[in-house]
């Protein structure tokens, strides 16, 4: 198809980019102020989805206008957008579907920038929320993304939303221990930890009677961001204190007794 | 100050702490705590300042909330009372506006105050109501506590039973001079809709001088709300 150069509206055209070039800084602006605002008002991640949202809109409207003034019927377009839309969208069912989960974990919440999650198994800090993925920085350093469709599905655990935590052990002494004692000099240790939350207080007990041990169970609630220093220090405290004091802690042991009518071949 | 190790004595309670130059840096230390400043000893000496403030920072910040704990006061249907609390104090060692150090006088607990979701980790604090039989306030102290004020005043036509308060130290400001070292005013509000607690920006003791290098103090919502109960 040959096209006439002599029939092409310059000045348009020159408008038209005008108003691109302009649309588009107007609309990363718009977005950037929005984003500042919002954030004043929601969360950083929800208020930079809500702006990139915003600057999407913006940019939609400023290329229909620019399609206005190079001289094509925008309806006409709207409808043929339509089509081939429908035909992209069918391509493309899951970028849709990431996008639309984007949007619903914006409604939903469930996690902000920088809170600690776990997304169907994947642990770690959530570093950005974008309309189609989610990434994570995982404990032991990697990026981990996560396609929105599969995080709005998985189960989420959110560790930031919560103040406090439970720790729990499960300690086995010896039937030869006192279990008095024992469940004694473990409350006194962890009275001796001030991160251990005193309300809601700390709970010691005898859980279970073994084979070979009496079980212990230590209960106690600690503040969140001190979970797993307070977890492994009293672990090691509770140890050397019921070591110190003669608890006997067993471990599984098997007696194998050999008959003395063992006959040679 | 003087060059090397010496012993503070800005307050009766005495602890001993030294700096010296490591490799360009002032090593600052006491006990088993070290921490190493940037710049030139002298300097150091000139800008380093002992405050006491109020009692949230050990072992570590964790909570800007504490919970005073008092002995049980009854207050009737539209009773006002003012009570004067005795709370420990800590003392921190500042350098040019950064906390190098705290020193505390009572040992430390915390407690969740409300749900596990969306309450409030506080700091445990046993207070003692310190008010005289004619409902004065001490007129000394010896340097390891300070006193709170504490207006309560009930709202409702019912009597209520108080033995805790949960203040924000963000909306707080000390107040210091000698021995005596005071908070400012707290108002709690019994009412209908709830409790509230409110920060006036005043002392209730005259001839103290708000204390200077509190530079985390928010002075602008001054209330907050017990949301779950005395």
């Amino acid at each position: 198809m040959m096209i006439d150069l002599t029939t092409i509206d310059w000045v348009n055209v020159g408008t038209a980019l005008l108003v691109a070039l302009v649309g588009y800084f107007i609309s990363r602006r718009i977005s950037r102020v929005a984003e500042r605002a919002l954030a004043k008002k929601m969360p950083e991640g929800s208020a930079k989805n809500l702006s990139r949202i915003i600057y999407y809109v913006f940019i939609f409207v400023m290329i229909l206008f620019v399609l206005t003034l190079l001289g094509l019927k925008v309806d006409s377009l709207l409808v043929a957008g339509g089509v081939i839309g429908m035909a992209i969208g069918f391509a493309s069912q899951k970028t849709v579907s990431n996008f639309i989960s984007g949007i619903f974990l914006y409604i939903d919440r469930p996690m902000n920038i920088g809170d600690s999650v776990n997304i169907g198994g994947s642990s770690g800090v959530v570093l950005d929320i974008t309309p189609f993925s989610t990434r994570l920085r995982s404990w032991d350093g990697p990026v981990v993304r996560i396609p929105n469709s599969k995080v709005f599905d998985s189960e989420i655990t959110n560790y930031k939303q919560t103040v406090a935590r439970r720790v729990e052990y499960s300690l086995r002494i010896s039937y030869d221990s006192s279990t008095d004692k024992a469940i004694q000099l473990i409350k006194e240790e962890l009275a001796r930890e001030p991160f251990v939350l005193t309300s809601p207080g700390p709970d010691v007990h005898v859980s279970k009677l073994g084979d070979s041990a009496v079980e212990i169970t230590v209960k106690f609630w600690t503040p969140a961001p001190k979970m797993y220093a307070v977890k492994t220090r009293m672990l090691q405290r509770i140890y050397q204190t019921l070591k110190k004091a003669g608890v006997s802690i067993p471990y599984p042991r098997m007696d194998i007794r050999l008959s003395n009518k063992v006959k040679g071949r | 100050m003087g060059f090397g190790s010496w012993k503070a004595s800005t307050l009766p309670r005495k602890f001993s702490m030294s700096l010296k130059s490591v490799n360009g840096f002032v090593e600052y230390s006491r006990g088993g705590k070290k921490v190493n400043v940037m710049g030139d000893l002298k300097q150091v000496e000139s800008d380093l300042r002992i405050l006491p403030r109020s009692p949230i920072n050990l072992p570590e910040r964790i909570t800007d909330h504490y919970m005073i704990n008092f002995p049980l006061t009854i207050i009737p249907p539209g009773g006002r009372q003012v009570i004067f609390i005795r709370l420990p104090l800590e003392v921190e060692v500042r350098y040019k506006g950064r906390a190098l150090d705290f020193v505390g006088f009572d040992s430390p607990s915390f407690s969740l105050y409300g749900p596990v979701d969306g309450g409030i980790l506080t700091r445990n604090i046993r207070g003692e109501i310190v008010t005289d039989s004619s409902g004065n306030p001490p007129k000394n102290m010896d340097g390891r506590h300070m006193v709170m004020p504490l207006r309560i005043k009930n709202y409702t036509s019912q009597l209520h039973q108080i033995n805790k308060v949960l203040i924000n130290t963000r909306y707080m400001d000390l107040y210091y001079k000698g021995l005596q070292v005071a908070t400012e005013k707290i108002k709690m509000d019994l009412t209908a809709k709830g409790v509230h607690v409110r920060y006036l920006n005043e002392t209730h003791f005259k001839g103290l001088q708000k204390m200077s290098g509190e530079s985390q103090l928010l002075k602008k919502e001054q209330k907050t709300d017990m949301e779950w109960g005395l």
